[in-house]
């Protein structure tokens, strides 16, 4: 109780809320941009974050975050352009509803069920972290091991697109993660010589370039439509009650389905969104009207988005593992600041735990209030030119990446970095699995050969022990699940060639 | 720009075997039979088998060009875009030390701004200083971080 009073008392103190109103008003305008994600808006505040104290630093990046995510349905709503992926799933809907009229409706529901799924995210998030952190107290270097090779595994078949791709994404990640010292030997691996690199891919540069400069490139190979909106909003909160009476089950499902898909490492708001958009089709008494301007999918997918903010917090703040692009984010922040996730950060600093609890609570009740004001103010956000905006981006995330360790070597990072994600992302290959890679990295090969002297080299002294054993089986049944499944799906495509044959 | 899968699967196993044999000189750990090498050589298969499954992949389903440049490249207004984009970004790394933080994000915001906007120079430059001076100003005083100063150096705060 203790912890959580001060937790709570470092939360509400004047400063850090008007940290949380500054970064909630980045977060609209940032997820209210069509083409700029909640990620990057998280990837753009780290180096500001870099020098604030933890539970403000953290503070603003859960409330711009959730701001982003549900700015992001603006657009969606009112230009048909998703705001950041995790609207994509209901943009149809939301669009149609705009062209019937509607607008006022869809932009409060995207609103109203943002902010119950956000708090419903931070109750499970309260339940479940302390809970479990009890648990992996009793973990050891095997468990850990398993833990990050799962999460890793999640990354990889969770992620749209080929499994594949994902994979090579993931390696490419790790493989950044063991350039420079060994920790375990301390050789030297893969500097070439340079000074600079033998500390490592310094994290934030190349999660700047990843995040950021891949979309400043995307946006500058792109076509340049401008987006112009003329009309002003009436009461979005009006009918918002009597959809909530309508579709509390719909939102009792997505907000606890949503927060289990943050859980999961490596699935965050757009795959929660997509996956409860399907649910809500399926049970759906009117599975006909999706798609065609219906706010049933609206409300299921936009609860759930934001539940799973709360719910990707769970593996990182318990394990160190994120459960999504943003979460891995803060890991990489929070190492920097000396604080180790895990289940010990609960022994040493349970304020801390209980501050990222209370923040999600008051991000997500500042989200109505701001959320309102962005809609109001929507029109004057999109007034912004793009034009502008970018080069100021760009410049930003130079200086951001030259301020984590004042070398101009983490620019050229940030710029390699950078080409890569966009050239990766124009072949089909997801992004954020090579982050997950990359603050995974270390963790995974420490464990792996911690383990492996502990077995003395035995691949099977990593079942030895119980919670060892179900994570390791978990894992490799998610890999032979999806390897054969790619098999047989391979052998039936070429039935048909070896029967004309 | 899309690249054939086969092609880059290709170019992944090439990376791999580079990584694999330059990971077999690193020394393993003492009375062990493995050390640092276990885990790039590790990634290094991983990365040779999911390059092999691209190139059968991408073999199969070819029906295009190895390389498909994207729209862009037939745009020579963006062509000049991201070179001035990327060079710019070339140009800040390499004259950081000597030109200074402000002179040069001004000059290449301001060019940015400009190009973009497709004129407008007095009003992009404009738009540019304002800017990188309030970056500079949060940046230097606010979060004490060493921007260099080049021959600005004493000029302003």
């Amino acid at each position: 109780m203790d912890a959580l009073l001060a937790g709570a008392a470092l939360v509400l103190a004047p400063d850090n809320l008007l940290v949380m109103l500054l970064a909630g008003a980045f977060g609209l305008f940032v997820g209210g941009m069509p083409g700029l994600t909640a990620t990057m808006a998280t990837a753009l505040l780290v180096p500001v974050t870099f020098f604030m104290p933890p539970v403000p630093a953290i503070s603003a990046i859960v409330t711009a975050t959730a701001m982003a995510i549900f700015a992001g349905d603006l657009p969606g709503a009112l230009l048909r352009i998703p705001g950041t992926p995790a609207s994509a799933a209901y943009v149809e809907d939301a669009f149609r509803m705009t062209q019937k009229g509607e607008a006022e409706t869809v932009l409060g529901a995207g609103l109203v069920f943002s902010v119950i799924g956000g708090l419903v995210g931070a109750v499970i998030l309260a339940l479940l972290a302390p809970t479990l952190a009890e648990f992996a107290l009793g973990f050891s270097s095997f468990e850990y091991f398993w833990l990050a090779l799962f999460g890793l595994s999640c990354a990889v078949f969770i992620s749209t697109g080929s499994p594949a791709k994902g994979l090579v994404s993931v390696l490419i990640g790790l493989l950044l993660a063991t350039v420079g010292i060994d920790t375990t030997a301390g050789h030297p691996r893969f500097t070439f010589g340079s000074v600079e690199l033998l500390g490592g891919v310094s994290f934030i540069p190349a999660m700047i370039g990843i995040f950021a400069i891949s979309e400043v490139l995307r946006w500058v190979t792109g076509p340049r439509a401008a987006a112009h909106i003329t009309r002003q909003f009436g009461n979005v909160f009006r009918g918002q009650w009597a959809l909530f009476r309508r579709y509390k089950v719909n939102v009792a499902r997505s907000a606890v389905v949503g927060t289990g898909i943050g859980v999961l490492p490596g699935a965050g708001a757009d795959i929660a969104a997509w996956v409860t958009y399907a649910l809500a089709k399926r049970f759906s008494k009117e599975p006909e009207k999706f798609g065609t301007g219906h706010v049933e999918g609206v409300v299921d997918a936009g609860t759930a988005n934001n539940a799973s903010l709360g719910g990707a917090w769970v593996p990182a703040m318990v394990f160190g593992i994120p459960g999504d692009s943003i979460t891995a984010i803060v890991i990489g922040v929070l190492y920097m600041k000396n604080m180790n996730p895990g289940p010990t950060l609960m022994l040493n600093q349970p304020e801390l735990l209980y501050a990222v609890f209370v923040t999600f609570f008051v991000a997500n009740l500042l989200l109505l209030p701001l959320g309102w004001v962005a809609i109001k103010l929507y029109r004057r956000i999109l007034e912004v030119p793009r034009e502008v905006l970018m080069p100021i981006i760009l410049v930003f995330c130079m200086v951001g990446a030259f301020a984590i360790n004042n070398s101009v070597f983490g620019i050229g990072i940030m710029l390699v970095l950078g080409v890569l994600g966009w050239f990766m992302e124009e072949n089909g290959f997801p992004v954020a699995p090579a982050i997950l890679g990359l603050v995974l990295g270390e963790l995974i090969e420490h464990n792996f050969i911690t383990s492996m002297i502990k077995a003395d080299g035995r691949l099977l002294g990593f079942f030895e022990r119980p919670v060892a054993a179900v994570l390791g089986v978990v894992t490799l049944l998610v890999w032979t699940w999806v390897v054969v499944g790619k098999v047989r799906q391979v052998w039936q495509d070429s039935g048909p060639r070896r029967s004309a044959a | 720009m899309r690249v054939n899968d086969a092609l880059l699967g290709l170019v992944l196993i090439l990376g791999a075997a580079a990584v694999a044999f330059q990971a077999q000189a690193f020394p393993d750990l003492p009375g062990q039979g493995f050390g640092p090498s276990l885990m790039p050589t590790l990634i290094a298969a991983g990365l040779a088998g999911c390059g092999a499954a691209l190139v059968v992949g991408g073999l199969r389903r070819r029906d295009g060009p190895w390389i498909t440049p994207g729209a862009w490249t037939r745009r020579p207004g963006q062509i000049l875009d991201v070179a001035l984009v990327l060079g710019g970004m070339v140009a800040v790394i390499l004259l950081w030390q000597r030109l200074g933080f402000v002179i040069l994000a001004t000059g290449l915001t301001g060019l940015l701004i400009s190009r973009f906007r497709g004129g407008h120079v007095v009003g992009s430059f404009a738009i540019a200083v304002v800017a990188v001076l309030t970056i500079d100003w949060a940046f230097r005083h606010l979060l004490l971080v060493p921007l260099p100063q080049g021959p600005l150096t004493g000029l302003y705060w």
